[in-house]
């Protein structure tokens, strides 16, 4: 035995083929059903809970050891991701252990530098500043910004505080820049912002055509979902880049930038001149088709050719694939709703949609993927745009209902409505919102012509920032920070693209003093002195029950949830869900009808809505709306001559970077400099090298990038992904008209050698 | 509705649900899971019979470059920080009627002729028999990173924190359970798969594997991963890495050990020749403090002696055998003539002719890397040149110092001929930046001309003044005394150091890192 020892001791010596670094690599297999580990990292049990990044609504299973979040795996059985997740959502719990976490709030002292206050300090200047710029430029003269990362009962309590307690009037929220769009191209077609999907139909599609959508990079596990599709799908994508989606899919249509409206107008004059539509579908479930047809009588396929660069056969063809296959579905993302004219484009996608009868049945639709984990939660309940639940601050009756489902003075609700994002900036610059308040978002990097924006954030008389990080650019300019817990420090739930409802969960505690967010509302109602207003809303599951109560025979109405554990059982419910048992529309597959103890699963976990034909509009049906084609609002000249189109860059960077960047392994995997797509020809033209610094300007700015000569962007146009702080100080501000989205996807460009010239 | 959903468990405490409830859950989930079913499609029903082994298979026209293989595989194998074992590479190509975008995910491609394996000298990689996974034996490997040379697709990562390289091992644990690994699971598109490959028909068309534009030869080491593509790469791809060209790290331990034990051998050789025999307590010296200086390249030190194992394949192992040998003999060899003040001839030959095979070994070292810049003979002789130029001026400098000067004229015509040619060999590498092409090489030309410009004239300014200039003068008799021997052969030193510098961070890997548009 001993001598047994010895001989392995001195073999090992010599060669030695096990032992502690080994052992640190080696795999154990899981108790908890997820394989084999590492084994040092073996997690005791998971916590389910949605990403915090984008609103496919992935879950994740975190993996927790001795109380520390250690690991994680994607949820294998949630019906969103099938177990699988986008490097983000692999490296969310990277991010929160950053070194540059805001762990006390800061206060700019009186030398214009901030330093670390605590909380009673924080939050007396915080009361006393707003206060003061309330009663000498009056009670809208304080506005907030918020965000879609935080849960819905955070921006609910949010919006109740800052309208209902503060008195503020305005307020609005960074979905302004991913979402406004489709929500309200909804609510004008459908009579109520209701996506109608789920993902089950990109699997039941025979024909997927995504506009402005670039799936594969932006949604990748909705890429996952349209490649589980076993109907052989016909993938269209109408992008003018070569995406990797476009690369992917069956058929690319590289339509002129923002000929998008055209095209669908285009399309339906072929659909109706050729008859290619459905006649019932159109009398029984919709209004206004006589004006619509009428309206598109002039977009010829001719006159259409010549705008969108598709010729006469394929727009042909194009409709013709729209009329012969069975299920359509149309899906767009912020190609569609970053533009000027986005909430008609959506439109004429949910007029073809209407027209060719492609409305709830499986694997058809209307359908809008939208950007952040939480936008549903906050067009439905943040209290900005509309008063809270769906509702009009315009209709006394709606302001009554409130007012008494939250049991406080109907006075206290504000009978105007919000201004926008772009108006509350505005404002700012008009001296008239002398007050700001920011929770999550980072306006210094992602408002469009940042520059300016910057300027004009600079007049403020006082500025809070509620942020994770004391490091974001619009952070560095604030006179208060406010150190705020992240994803996994807090509970809540979220509504993904699909109406899903789910949970985030707190796995970590929030570093040094920061505080969830609903901790700093609650602390903020305390020093302002309305905290009775808030008596009701103790945690975020009681506020849960009163967005129930408030949902109540509403579209979205989810009174039949009875509480988060039900959420977590079910992976997930979308809305409706009411309490009573009804004619609930349903679809999907019996998915995992097996028995476990004591749960049973969602039979249909897949539901879309519409199945009925019936719409929220007062007479059932969905409306055809429609407008002009407008021009671009900066066009191309000879001085500007390149069309700059904006985008996603990586599956591993989310907009602002603020957290992405602090993962070493996403760092990786992304350019670590801004760079500028180019097309070889105009390349040649301009004499420049492959990987050479150049400089783009526009009439706002200039960004020095590399030059990455690349086919896949069109002569005459370029690409820079949006996550570089420089490509905002280059875009044009621009807006729809209804939904006061950016149109940060075109404006005029040059490209050069020389910084000036 | 409500019904369906959930059924009684009504009154348990809310909160997370037991441990035990969700194992059953799990468990349940895992038979059911349609993506657990088809994750287990993707690796083969049964393990490799005789003469066959896994292998990758990837399907690009599958791959998105969504890159949650690379995150997977980090969080599944409880990588360190910002350690990946596998990357993903991109393509671009075709026109603008038709531009291609190609995404490559890679790891390791376990070879057949693993160039890690073959490179190690402590015999710490093993191709598995059974499997043929090329397995890396962590607590079996000293930290040298020579396999991070000779593997020509960057494959083994080297920890500082560890001291040790790891690598992929395709998750061997996992299939040998029938589980699939960790890439193949989390590949939402299902572009990999685990395969079995037979090992004749990769020795018959090894051009079927990796074959993807840029890639390195496969003759090489065999791979055995299959990309497959409907349609062919048009001939212009290239990677986006293509044109970012970026300095390789300095290895400095490695530059002193070179330098020092080629000036050592040369300064032996050299007395020997000119039979000044004080030079071996010179040789020594300088020959331990290079091997000194070796071993802070090593991430486990103490592990050196390992290094005998690898002799029968690793040109490093013999390079580390024979310069032990090399200071052992000299240290007989000094502690004799120290002892009896006499030589023995033989003696000294084979301790001559053993730092000569260490030189050679260290050239090959390098050699079999296959990177161009050292892939030729010019490394060789370099090598050898610098053992020339160092030993005999480091023999001229010990001559005038203890005035046996008559051999100085010969010895300064031997350093300036030296000089001449390896100067000369040395510029050659700079005609290539004048090439259309973008080799390899023109790419080191134009890092040694462009962001090591400094560095590169130094080297040029030291050699020419130290080998030619001043030995002119020397020769013509115009300075005398030591001072002047004494600046020749620390111009000719520095020199040295500088080109070994230039050698290391100038050389352009077979497989360029994952590191996209980074500064040139």
């Amino acid at each position: 035995m001993y001598k047994n020892r010895l001989i392995k001791k001195i073999t090992n010596l010599v060669h030695q083929k096990d032992g502690p670094l080994t052992q640190e690599l080696s795999l154990e297999l899981s108790s908890l059903g997820l394989g084999r580990l590492p084994k040092r990292l073996l997690p005791e049990e998971t916590v389910d809970m949605i990403c915090g990044y984008c609103s496919t609504g992935c879950s994740l299973s975190v993996h927790m050891k001795e109380k520390n979040a250690v690991n994680l795996t994607p949820t294998i059985k949630y019906p969103v991701n099938l177990g699988s997740a986008c490097p983000k959502g692999w490296e969310a719990l990277t991010p929160l252990r950053a070194a540059d976490r805001a762990v006390t709030p800061h206060l700019k002292n009186s030398h214009g530098k901030l330093e670390p206050v605590n909380w009673d300090t924080a939050l007396k200047a915080f009361v006393d500043n707003f206060k003061k710029i309330q009663v000498k430029y009056g009670k809208e003269s304080v506005a907030f910004l918020s965000t879609g990362q935080i849960p819905t009962e955070e921006m609910a309590l949010l919006g109740t505080l800052a309208k209902f307690g503060m008195g503020m009037i305005h307020g609005d929220g960074n979905t302004r820049q991913c979402m406004a769009t489709a929500a309200v191209a909804y609510k004008q077609s459908f009579g109520f912002d209701a996506p109608p999907f789920a993902y089950k139909d990109f699997e039941e599609s025979d024909v997927i055509i995504l506009v402005g959508a670039n799936l594969c990079i932006a949604h990748p596990i909705l890429w996952e979902r349209i490649c589980r599709n076993q109907h052989h799908p016909q993938i269209i994508v109408i992008d003018p880049r070569k995406t990797e989606t476009a690369m992917a899919a069956t058929k690319h249509y590289a339509i002129a930038p923002k000929s998008d409206l055209t095209l669908f107008y285009g399309l339906a004059h072929i659909l109706i001149e050729e008859n290619w539509i459905d006649q019932k579908y159109i009398e029984q479930h919709t209004s206004g088709f006589a004006e619509f047809r009428n309206h598109v009588k002039k977009f010829d396929p001719p006159a259409v050719s010549a705008v969108t660069d598709l010729s006469v056969d394929q727009l042909y063809e194009f409709a013709f694939t729209i009329f012969s296959k069975k299920r359509v579905s149309f899906w767009w993302t912020m190609g569609v709703n970053q533009s000027y004219e986005g909430v008609r484009a959506a439109q004429a996608l949910i007029n073809i949609a209407l027209m060719t009868g492609n409305m709830g049945r499986p694997g058809t639709g209307a359908n809008s993927i939208t950007g952040q984990c939480n936008a549903m939660g906050s067009r439905l309940f943040s209290n900005t745009t509309n008063l809270l639940g769906g509702h009009d601050f315009l209709n006394p009756e709606h302001r009554q209902k409130i007012a008494a489902l939250l049991k406080i003075d109907p006075a206290l609700i504000p009978e105007q409505n919000s201004l926008a994002y772009d108006e509350i900036i505005e404002m700012i610059s008009m001296n008239k919102i002398k007050g700001l308040w920011i929770i999550a978002t980072n306006p210094a990097h992602s408002w469009i012509n940042q520059r300016e924006c910057r300027a004009i954030l600079r007049q403020l008389d006082f500025l809070v920032v509620q942020d994770m990080y004391h490091t974001t650019e619009t952070a560095k300019m604030a006179d208060l920070i406010l150190p705020a817990a992240g994803w996994g420090e807090k509970d809540g739930t979220v509504i993904n693209s699909e109406r899903r409802i789910g949970l985030f969960r707190k796995v970590v505690e929030p570093p040094g003093e920061a505080l969830t967010d609903f901790e700093i509302f609650k602390r903020v109602a305390d020093y302002w002195g309305c905290a009775e207003l808030l008596e009701e809303w103790t945690s975020p599951e009681a506020v849960f029950e009163i967005l129930k109560r408030i949902s109540k025979d509403m579209p979205y109405d989810i009174t039949g949830i009875k509480d988060y554990k039900m959420i977590e059982q079910n992976g997930g419910i979308q809305w409706p869900f009411w309490e009573k048992p009804t004619a609930l529309p349903v679809c999907g597959e019996e998915r995992y009808s097996h028995r476990t103890p004591g749960v049973r699963l969602v039979d249909k976990s897949e539901r879309r809505l519409f199945e009925d034909g019936k719409y929220y509009h007062p007479d059932g049906k969905a409306r055809f709306i429609f407008a002009d084609v407008c021009v671009p609002p900066e066009l191309t000249d000879d001085t500007y001559p390149f069309i700059l189109l904006t985008g996603r860059g990586t599956t591993s960077q989310w907009h602002t970077q603020t957290r992405t960047g602090k993962s070493l392994l996403l760092k990786k995997m992304y350019p670590r400099e801004i760079y500028v797509e180019i097309n070889p020809e105009d390349a040649g033209r301009l004499n420049i090298q492959q990987n050479q610094w150049v400089y783009v300007a526009t009439k706002r700015g200039i960004a020095k990038s590399r030059a990455v000569i690349v086919s896949t962007v069109k002569p005459g146009q370029i690409f820079m992904p949006m996550h570089y702080e420089e490509t905002n100080q280059l875009t044009f501000a621009a807006f729809d008209p209804y939904s006061r989205q950016p149109s940060y996807k075109i404006c005029a460009a040059k490209v050069a050698h020389h910084p000036y010239y | 509705m409500k019904e369906l959903l959930v059924e009684g468990n009504s009154d348990q405490q809310q909160g997370l649900i037991s441990a035990v409830e969700k194992f059953a859950l799990m468990q349940d989930m895992r038979q059911l899971s349609p993506v657990e079913r088809r994750y287990r499609e993707l690796i083969p029903k049964t393990t490799p019979g005789p003469g066959q082994q896994y292998a990758f298979e990837v399907n690009l026209d599958q791959c998105t470059g969504c890159k949650a293989c690379v995150v997977a595989c980090h969080h599944e194998n409880g990588l360190e920080e910002d350690e990946t074992w596998r990357s993903v590479g991109l393509l671009y190509g075709g026109s603008s009627q038709y531009p291609v975008m190609q995404h490559i995910t890679s790891a390791c491609h376990h070879c057949l002729d693993p160039a890690c394996m073959n490179g190690c000298p402590v015999n710490a990689y093993e191709k598995d028999k059974q499997t043929g996974i090329v397995k890396h034996l962590e607590d079996q490997c000293i930290g040298c990173q020579y396999c991070t040379f000779t593997c020509a697709y960057d494959v083994p990562k080297y920890s500082k924190k560890k001291g040790i390289v790891h690598k992929c091992d395709m998750c061997i644990s996992r299939l040998n359970v029938g589980e699939a690994p960790a890439c193949v699971r989390a590949c939402p598109s299902e572009a990999i798969r685990i395969t079995l490959v037979d090992t004749a028909v990769v020795r018959e068309n090894p051009a079927d594997y990796v074959r993807i534009p840029e890639a390195p030869d496969s003759r090489y080491t065999l791979p055995t991963t299959k990309y497959l593509r409907k349609k062919a790469f048009p001939e212009n791809t290239t990677s986006i890495d293509f044109y970012s060209i970026s300095p390789e790290h300095s290895h400095t331990p490695l530059i002193v050990m070179l330098v020092l034990t080629q000036f050592s051998v040369g300064i032996f050789c050299a007395g020997l020749f000119s039979g000044n025999h004080q030079h071996i307590f010179i040789a020594l010296g300088v020959g331990l403090l290079a091997l000194a200086a070796s071993v802070f390249h090593l991430g486990r030190p103490l592990y050196a002696f390992r290094a005998v194992l690898g002799l029968k394949r690793s040109w490093l192992s013999r390079e580390i055998v024979a310069f032990g040998g090399f200071a052992l003999l000299s240290t007989a060899y000094a502690v004799d003539y120290g002892i009896n003040s006499t030589v023995n001839d033989i003696f000294a030959m084979t301790t001559a002719i053993l730092g000569i095979f260490g030189v050679f070994c260290s050239a090959m070292v390098y050699k079999v890397t296959k990177r161009p810049f050292w892939d030729n003979h010019v490394t060789t002789l370099k090598f050898f040149l610098t053992t020339g130029i160092l030993g005999t001026s480091g023999i001229l400098l010990v001559t005038m110092i203890t005035g046996a000067g008559q051999t100085a004229p010969v010895l300064c015509g031997i350093i300036m001929i030296l000089t001449l040619i390896k100067l000369m060999v040395e510029a050659t590498i700079l005609r290539h930046s004048l090439g259309h092409e973008l080799t390899s090489l023109k790419k080191t030309a134009i890092l040694m001309m462009g962001r090591f410009r400094p560095v590169t004239s130094w080297r040029f300014v030291c050699g020419i003044l130290g080998g030619i200039v001043l030995p002119i003068f020397f020769w013509a008799g115009v300075i005398n005394g030591f001072l002047l021997p004494l600046f020749i052969f620390f111009l000719l030193l520095t020199g040295e150091f500088f080109e070994r510098y230039l050698f290391f961070r100038t050389v352009i890997p077979l497989k360029s890192q994952e590191q996209k548009f980074s500064n040139v």
